[in-house]
């Protein structure tokens, strides 16, 4: 138990700056703090400095701008790509036969992998982001992304269907959150990106979107073609799809023009 | 005008001169009180009158009483003993003809 509230502590330390944690770690020491009294202290300090960093306008702005859409957006991709992988892979290994959408298995493929790909890409976009606008309130901003991401979908399957349950929160794990930590991590390391490199992740994310919204409006023209009109699809047409997804560009784009500000000021500095 | 925590925290470094940072400030605090101090009101209450100009702050040395890990040591400023003498002068005035002492003994005004 001890040891589990020290390794805590540890961990709740890392949310400080490099000199106050050592400090503060030093006054543990020094008064011969037991685990359960660390943790409950630097629970108290890391409290106290998030409140303080949230008075801020750039965590709300991360928070209400990026991660709350973006991972209701990427929930949606997550849970088509789960349902695309119940069709395409467990019917087919379940029953032996495999589940006919109307489309060709190139186009079936095509479908899963720009799915895959734009919900890989996004997620990672939206973790760099949130770590680049606002690093040292990431992991909250990262823990709200994560449970919008993942827990509603996954709390619809585990009562019901556990096993489907499990692999879809597998499935989220890896394809929305690794990716987005990955980001999230970069950006907080290493920094932000230059400017040309900046245009070539907006670029990607964009194409990938379009890819994405475009070709998730096949199965849906293959249904109601082989049901001559008898399927009415709830679908959204793909214009109208592409203008939802942009909101998974929003990430992307204020990458863009920090990028575009940091270039100007460097040139006005260099002038 | 300074709080009551923040009068606390300026007088304790003060008394302790050259020792003052976070363990024996926190202890004279918890002596004087009678309360418990948290670090995280101490550590906050440090960076807002450091913010005021009110006290200095460095890392000093490492220890190994203290796992090798540098203090936080403390100095209050000209303007924060102004401020902390102000502020006492305050509670002077304001105290003035009050028999705090009766009541806390049980007695009545």
């Amino acid at each position: 138990m001890t040891r589990a509230c020290w390794w805590l502590a540890d961990k709740l330390s890392r949310t400080l700056e490099a000199d106050e944690r050592d400090a503060v770690r030093g006054d543990f020491a020094e008064s011969g703090a037991t685990g359960g009294q660390a943790l409950r202290e630097m629970l108290g300090l890391a409290a106290r400095r998030q409140a303080g960093l949230w008075r801020d306008w750039r965590p709300w702005l991360a928070l209400i701008g990026i991660a709350v859409p973006t991972a209701v957006i990427l929930r949606q991709f997550s849970h088509s790509l789960h349902g695309s992988f119940l069709t395409y892979v467990v019917i087919p290994w379940q029953f032996g036969v495999r589940y006919r959408t109307g489309l060709t298995l190139t186009e079936d493929i095509t479908v899963f992998v720009s799915l895959a790909t734009a919900l890989i890409v996004c997620s990672w976009t939206g973790g760099f982001a949130l770590g680049s606008l606002s690093s040292r309130t990431v992991r909250v901003q990262g823990a709200l992304f994560c449970l919008i991401g993942t827990l509603p979908v996954w709390m619809l399957f585990v009562e019901r269907h556990p096993w489907i349950g499990l692999l879809l929160l597998v499935w989220q794990v890896a394809f929305l959150l690794v990716p987005a930590v990955w980001g999230a991590r970069r950006a907080v390391r290493r920094g932000d990106f230059g400017l040309s490199q900046t245009f070539v992740v907006a670029f990607t994310v964009t194409s990938l979107i379009a890819l994405a919204a475009w070709t998730g409006t096949w199965q849906h023209a293959a249904l109601e073609a082989w049901s001559e009109g008898a399927y009415q699809g709830r679908d959204i047409d793909w214009p109208r799809r592409l203008l939802l997804h942009f909101v998974l560009v929003w990430p992307a784009l204020y990458l863009v023009c920090t990028a575009i500000s940091r270039h100007r000021k460097s040139r006005t500095l260099s002038c | 005008m300074l709080g009551e925590f923040e009068y606390l925290l300026l007088s304790a470094a003060a008394r302790l001169g050259d020792d003052a940072y976070g363990v024996p400030i926190r202890q004279e605090i918890e002596q004087a009180t009678g309360q418990r101090c948290s670090t995280g009101a101490l550590y906050t209450t440090l960076d807002r009158l450091e913010s005021k100009g009110l006290l200095k702050t460095w890392m000093g040395d490492a220890t190994p009483q203290r796992g090798g890990r540098p203090k936080r040591m403390v100095r209050v400023t000209a303007k924060g003993s102004r401020e902390a003498a102000s502020f006492y002068s305050a509670v002077r005035r304001v105290s003035r003809g009050v028999s705090w002492e009766a009541t806390h003994a049980g007695g009545e005004l």
